[in-house]
């Protein structure tokens, strides 16, 4: 908020060029805030640079990976040698030629495993070799395993066809590749090949080329360990299985889903022949090699990640098949990710295994140097993140957002390397950097790939001309292998991090060296092959990667992924937590959200809650996933309703187009609101926003209308920043049955209570798809959408393949029962009042009282009770707070009217640009107007533009508090403040709205009365006063909404006020009732030394020992707590900025808060995100009590104080969030849970459970 | 003729030995009754003690059923009435309630066999009281899982059914406990 008191103009003052600077379509007028579109809790990131080298040496075509020689078959069993190697299990033609056939040719034609069958019928007495092991997965680990589901890559072949189950009468050579032909994998062919043994060579028949007949190629054999030694025997029992209709159905594990399992390795699910034989025939298309296997495993990979840029190369650096690294958009089909997978499909395995230098070659090309493997000239960062067309030969990004950019290679190869050498010397020997090298990475060898790992990690690749600072986060293999002194070892130079896989092939190592120092004894890998395998282990381990070995299809996939979870990372949460406090089918669960920003998608999650508050890591359903099962690529059977504002009695129509009306349909037929001509596209738009995906840009065959690509697992439920789920169960409330509540026995709360106990357990979320949506809490099932009509003209930017994110529905739902006549007589009603958040303004209400109304979206549409917006009152704005729903004192019918009290919201239409409080009543909307009397009221401040420092801002009401002061349940007193710093009563205790009234209690300046203003957007608690009248109004300021927020310095306070209730009082008559001078300042210190791991701070504990409006200062009106906290032992501020901008808790005596520290938008920092705080909200002081149990033993003693002492002083009033930024917390029991951007949970046990009536209350023996 | 005095001196005899008799048989009674009586007591030492063991075994579940009760955050549990947790609205809960039936009771842990009962004694817990309203909750007014303000006090009746070495000595004991914090079904 720094306009408010800053001397430089506002960046978007400047009229014409702020419509040019913001990638928005709504100009800003002058003076308004610039609200985010993203959420602030996480930066963006820089993608990091993910270099895959993939092996394409001509032993990548093999059928076959044993424990031989090189992974071949060899005849006679025990031979080495090449020439008595076989290197496929089934025939494939023209094997004259080298590729495009399908068997390499160099190898010979002669390389086809002859079958034991024929063998046998020509006299070769058995073990005949122990043939048969080359169609049994368990020698030959990339031969078909009857219990493994093979599905078809993921991507689309050379014509543009999505790769599907193959036809199993035509079985493709090479999916890629359709016009190589393929094979009837349902008829005996015969094939020609050589016999190796010896028997054969002696017999004239079996000598040199013999031809195999009876071959039925879809086929496995069963091993049995006849002499139990775990050792695929040539001798042991085995049994030929042919896949024909007389030999099924068979039983195969759980995990074949395709036959109906369940996923469950454990259980067994029965196989038909058409499951089995399309099974083998996926197996046949896209597994049968080497090769076709790693090319299943990157587009598995590759396919559902977002947040890289990724490039490929292969080691012999093929210059038709390698490519830059890029960003890789959402779909396989289109752009980036097409051209990259493009390239890996189109390899062809053919060269030797020259790994070093091409290592090599890719660290210069992350270092920008000549000689690198694209062969492109040397160049310096010059990339902006934000804008492709400056992308130049350098991968890596310009300053900021290089000088954090982290560079990775992931080495997959099935042999050991030869070629000629890197040059690079003994690297890790201990003499380049010791910091990084010696020690455990030490070899006596030169030149190893080893050696090129650590020459391109302990290097600064961008130093000196056009140099980058070194601000590359650390990650823990960094960390944990450091040998230098920098402590914390947070961030380091512009480097290369290796993986390696092997892919077959094992080494003499079986482990890592147990830690970074202790010297190891790496073999040289000049003595042999096994010793060279050796050497992808040491590279790993001196490039601070993963060295990963994988023998069969599925480590090999999942050994990429391990890798490419542990790179990328892009998710996050600034949803706080919601449980359901009521009883589900089974337990307690609580509901996570979530956003992707790389997808613009997200999920709301359910996890159980043991009986003592403990989270399971399970999850019960993921409601994006459930979503799926609703939608398909044309049809879906989803409950979507909107809002028909323009008929004559205003009402919810089904979100169908049929049902829209013409403006709506207008809108959506407008590509990007406003800017574009319609187009006839709306009813594509309106099926796309409904989930259907067929006309997204990566779906094929090319029926798609280029909308935005949505990831095809859990893509359809947009994401959900700010907006917190909302659990609606049976009626929670009580104390609901006496006057002034209805007390007629029909409509007692308690009668509503009983009627709806049992309904259909919800969850209510807003998301940034366009809907509010409410989820099935036992299951996740989506019951029904509602897509408001404010808003409507922005929805069509949804299917933009270029859209921008921007929020739709992101204010959290209010949720309460009303007692009021919303169209069907005056009754309880469960009412829910939502709105856009960020988005924009307007509010909408919905009558969820029985879901399963909402089940037929005819039926849900009655269930829209009214919408409110800009339209119906100029002076409202974008609100970030949800409203409060309450009874008031205003009576109609002989009974209380409810209504919504919220804020105006800012950036308001209005000419005066006040701060307002709204009070809405649920009622006045139902007829279809907002221009009754009485429908709604507004209080005006009086404080405007003309009271903001610029005289252009329009003010805005922030978070409204409703208070009971009288205790019988309808709202008394609001409390608010606003953006300039004033903290409001509204006293609506009166019977008539025309009484109602408004007071200034406080102007909230850093320091003093004339000090800078805070401005205030948190939504303010009251607790009573301890010995006076009246409340402690507490407020802390702060806002955390608009792109200023993030960089914004300004120092803010938390504020405890005494409003005496006096009206008539002296002070308060001046309109000012609390000053700065009698104010008690309490202030945190941040200790240096941690706590369980906890890096915390006290608080000091002033007294207040007599309270009073005149008098000496002695006598006090309150209390501040400035955040301007020092670093421990030293001066300044350490953390300038930092706002109290979460929910206010007030529980077992206590005040809870959470702090968020703001993140410059330079995405390189990293940083504490805030603080959870909780002291004595009486004094703002630490109290006597200790507050958390730190080190989670369930005691509060001073082992959970600053150096286990006692004394105030030594109390931990706060804890840090040592990385990411905390969101509103919740309680379980008495433990204080918190959800952080980086999606984890924190949760801390408090010292809230103090009370008289705890513990045993009565005891007595039961006399029988 | 005089008489002899033999026959008086046989009435004698014979006297002597019907008293000798009466008495052998007073003593015999009293030796009888007096055992009876040792045995008597010492059947009501034994009873006294299985009682008291019954009691004692009673009393630390009851410890232990309150220590389970502060560990618990979510009431959810109990509204399933099975397993010995009970909701305190559930009219058949006592109808349901079946000391044989091992799924409709809880056991003690820390008192088994090897403490001298013939049965670990069984306890069930009842809900009987949401999380009471504070004085912050009902003045900060909130809406559906609003935060605001809680941690009032929700309360459980614990019944613990204590045996001693036999079956037949039984021991109920009730408690009333209070737990502050739990997350109930009230969001007031």
């Amino acid at each position: 908020m720094s306009f408010l008191h800053m001397q430089r103009p506002h960046k978007l003052f400047s009229g014409t060029t702020a419509a040019l600077l913001v990638i928005s379509s709504t100009q800003l007028a002058a003076g308004n805030l610039d609200i985010a579109n993203n959420a602030l809790e996480i930066s963006t990131g820089v993608e990091p640079n993910i270099m895959l080298l993939a092996d394409d040496s001509g032993s990548m075509d093999l059928g076959l990976v044993t424990t031989e020689a090189r992974g071949e078959l060899h005849l006679p069993e025990g031979s080495s040698s090449t020439s008595n190697a076989y290197k496929y299990t089934h025939p494939a033609p023209g094997a004259t030629g080298d590729y495009p056939a399908p068997n390499r040719g160099s190898f010979g034609r002669d390389n086809v495993v002859p079958t034991q069958e024929f063998l046998a019928a020509e006299g070769i007495a058995a073990p005949q070799g122990g043939v048969w092991r080359a169609w049994n997965h368990n020698y030959n680990k990339i031969y078909y395993n009857p219990d493994v589901e093979y599905t078809p890559w993921e991507g689309q072949d050379v014509n543009g066809a999505k790769y599907t189950d193959v036809n199993v009468n035509n079985a493709p050579y090479n999916p890629y590749r359709p016009s190589d032909g393929g094979l009837d994998l349902t008829a005996s062919i015969s094939y020609d090949t050589d016999c190796k043994l010896t028997d054969c060579l002696n017999d004239d028949d079996l000598d040199g080329t013999i031809t195999v007949t009876g071959f039925y190629p879809a086929r496995y054999y069963t091993w049995t360990d006849t002499d139990a030694d775990s050792v695929v025997d040539a001798d042991d029992a085995h049994t030929l299985i042919e896949i024909r209709s007389s030999n099924f159905p068979k039983n195969r594990a759980g995990t074949r889903t395709d036959c109906g399992g369940n996923g469950d390795a454990a259980s067994t699910t029965s196989c038909s022949y058409a499951n089995e034989i399309q099974n083998f025939a996926n197996w046949f298309s896209y597994f049968r090699k080497r090769d076709l296997t790693a090319k299943s495993a990157f587009s598995k990979v590759i396919e559902p990640t977002t947040s890289a840029r990724i490039g490929f190369a292969t080691i012999n650096n093929n210059a038709t098949n390698r490519i830059k690294a890029e960003s890789m958009n959402v779909s396989i089909n289109s752009g980036n990710k097409l051209a990259l997978i493009d390239e890996i499909f189109s390899t062809i395995p053919n060269g030797s295994t020259p790994l070093r230098q091409n290592l090599r070659d890719v660290g210069r090309y992350f270092e920008c140097v000549t000689g690198n493997i694209f062969g492109l000239s040397a160049e310096s960062p010059a990339e902006d993140p934000e804008d492709p067309s400056t992308a130049n030969n350098c991968p890596i990004f310009k300053a900021p957002a290089g000088s954090c950019q982290q560079n990775y290679t992931v080495l997959m190869t099935d042999g050991d390397w030869n070629g000629s050498s890197p040059s690079v010397n003994n690297t890790d020997g201990g003499t380049s950097n010791s910091d990084f090298d010696g020690g455990s990475f030490a070899d006596t060898s030169s030149d190893t790939l080893a050696d090129v790992a650590m020459h391109y990690y302990e290097r600064d690749l961008h130093s000196g001309t056009g140099s980058l600072d070194n601000n590359v986060p650390t990650t823990a293999r960094d960390r944990n292998l450091y040998r230098g002194s920098t402590d914390p070892f947070e961030s380091m130079h512009q480097h290369m991090a290796t993986y390696t896989i092997g892919f077959g092939v094992n080494g003499t190592l079986t482990a890592n060296p147990t830690d970074a120092n202790t010297a190891f004894s790496w073999p040289d890998p000049t003595d042999g092959a096994a010793e060279k395998i050796d050497d992808l282990r040491h590279a790993a381990w001196n490039g601070r990667g993963q060295f990963l070995s994988a023998s069969d299809p599925g480590t090999l996939t999942s050994s990429l992924e391990d890798i490419f979870s542990e790179i990328t990372a892009g998710t996050g949460a600034a949803s706080s937590v919601a449980f359901n406090t009521q009883n589900l089918e089974s337990g307690a669960l609580v509901f996570r959200a979530f956003f992707d920003t790389n997808t613009n998608t997200g999920s709301l999650i359910a996890q159980d809650v043991s009986i003592t508050g403990q989270i399971s890591s399970s999850v019960r359903w993921n409601a994006a996933e459930e979503l799926d099962s609703k939608t398909s690529a044309s049809s879906d059977s989803r409950e979507i309703i909107t809002y028909d504002d323009l008929a004559t009695t205003p009402a919810g129509i089904p979100f169908q187009w049929s049902d829209l009306n013409a403006t709506q349909q207008g809108q959506l037929n407008t590509p990007v609101a406003g800017s574009t001509p319609p187009d006839p596209l709306g009813e594509e738009r309106l099926e796309y926003l409904r989930g259907q995906s067929e006309k997204e840009a990566g779906k094929k065959p090319a029926t798609n209308e280029n909308f935005r690509d949505r990831p095809l697992v859990g893509g359809k439920l947009g994401d959900i920043v700010h907006s917190t789920p909302v659990f609606v169960g049976e009626p929670p409330f009580s104390n609901r049955d006496q006057a002034p509540f209805p007390i007629t026995t029909a409509d007692l709360y308690s009668a509503f209570e009983d009627s709806y106990r049992n309904r259909r357990e919800m969850v209510y979320i807003g998301a940034n798809d366009g809907m509010l949506h409410g989820f099935d809490a036992n299951d996740g099932e989506e019951v029904f959408a509602y897509v408001p009509n404010i808003g409507f003209d922005q929805l069509s930017k949804l299917t933009d393949p270029n859209y921008n994110h921007r929020y739709f529905v992101d204010l959290s739902p209010a949720v309460n029962d009303v007692y009021a006549n919303l169209g069907g007589g005056a009754k309880w009603n469960t009412v829910l009042v939502g709105g856009r958040g960020a988005g924009g303004p307007g509010f909408f209400a919905l009558d969820i009282t029985d879901p399963t109304e909402l089940d037929t979206e005819a039926e849900a549409a009655d269930k829209v009770l009214w919408e409110f917006t800009q339209a119906d009152d100029s002076n409202l704005g974008t609100p970030i707070t949800e409203p409060s729903i309450v009874m008031t004192n205003i009576s109609s019918g002989g009974q209380r009217r409810w209504a919504a009290i919220f804020g105006n919201g800012y950036n308001s239409a209005s000419t005066d640009g006040n701060a307002e409080l709204f009070i809405v009543f649920l009622d006045g909307g139902v007829d279809g107007d907002w221009t009754d009397t009485g429908d709604y009221i507004k209080i005006s401040t009086g404080n405007g533009k003309a009271q903001s420092a610029d005289t252009t801002t329009p003010n805005s009401l922030g978070g409204v508090r409703s208070i009971d002061t009288d205790q019988d349940g309808s709202v008394d007193v609001v409390y608010a403040g606003d953006l300039q710093g004033n903290v409001y009563r509204f006293d609506l205790s009166a019977t008539t709205t025309s009484s109602w009234n408004m007071q200034t209690l406080f102007t909230a300046k850093y320091g003093s009365d004339s000090g800078p203003v805070q401005p205030i957007t948190n939504r303010p608690i009251v607790v009573k006063h301890p010995t006076e009248a009246g409340y402690l109004v507490i407020v802390g300021t702060g806002s955390y909404f608009t792109t200023d927020d993030i960089s914004d310095t300004s120092i803010q306070s938390i504020y405890g006020l005494w409003d005496d209730f006096s009206a008539a009082s002296d002070s308060i008559s001046t309109n000012k009732v609390v000053s700065h001078d009698r104010l008690v300042e309490q202030s945190f210190t941040n200790q240096a030394t941690t706590i369980s791991g906890f890096t915390v701070r006290t608080l000091t504990n002033n007294t207040i020992s007599q309270w009073g409006h005149t008098g000496g200062t002695v006598k006090k009106e309150g209390w501040v707590i400035n955040l301007d906290v020092p670093p421990a032992g030293g001066t300044g501020v350490e953390f300038p900025g930092e706002r109290a901008v979460r929910n206010f808790i007030l529980r077992g005596g206590l005040l809870f808060v959470n702090t968020v520290i703001p993140k410059s938008s330079s995405a390189c920092t990293v940083g504490p995100g805030g603080f959870e705080l909780g002291f004595n909200p009486i004094n703002g002081g630490s109290g006597s009590d200790i507050v958390f149990d730190l080190n989670n033993d369930g005691n509060f003693n001073e082992s959970d104080n600053v150096s286990g002492a006692d004394g105030d002083a030594n109390i931990v009033t706060g804890i840090r969030f040592d990385e990411s930024t905390p969101t509103d917390s919740s309680f379980i029991g008495n433990r204080k849970v918190t959800q952080t951007s980086d999606k984890s949970i924190r949760s801390v046990g408090t010292n809230t459970g103090n009370d008289n009536a705890v513990g045993r209350n009565s005891w007595r023996e039961l006399d029988l | 003729m005089s008489m002899m005095p033999t026959a008086p001196a046989r009435q004698q005899q014979g006297a002597v030995l019907i008293i000798s008799m009466i008495i052998l048989l007073l003593l015999t009674i009293l030796g009888v009754t007096s055992m009876q009586g040792t045995n008597l007591e010492e059947r009501m030492a034994g009873n006294m003690r299985d009682r008291h063991v019954a009691f004692e075994s009673a009393e630390a579940t009851l410890a232990e059923a309150e220590a389970f009760l502060d560990t618990i955050a979510v009431t959810s549990a109990f509204r399933d009435n099975t397993a010995g947790l009970y909701d305190g609205t559930y009219l058949d809960l006592w109808k349901t309630v079946d000391w044989a039936d091992a799924t409709k009771y809880r056991s003690a842990a820390n008192i088994t066999t090897s403490h001298g009962v013939s049965t670990a004694p069984k306890y069930i817990i009842e809900y009987i009281s949401e999380p009471s309203s504070t004085s912050e909750s009902k003045t900060n007014l909130d809406n559906y899982g609003g935060t605001s303000a809680g941690g009032g006090v929700a309360l459980f009746r614990i019944t613990v059914r204590g045996t001693g070495g036999s079956d037949n000595s039984v021991v109920f004991l009730q408690t009333v406990y209070g737990v502050s914090g739990v997350t109930g079904s009230n969001n007031l």
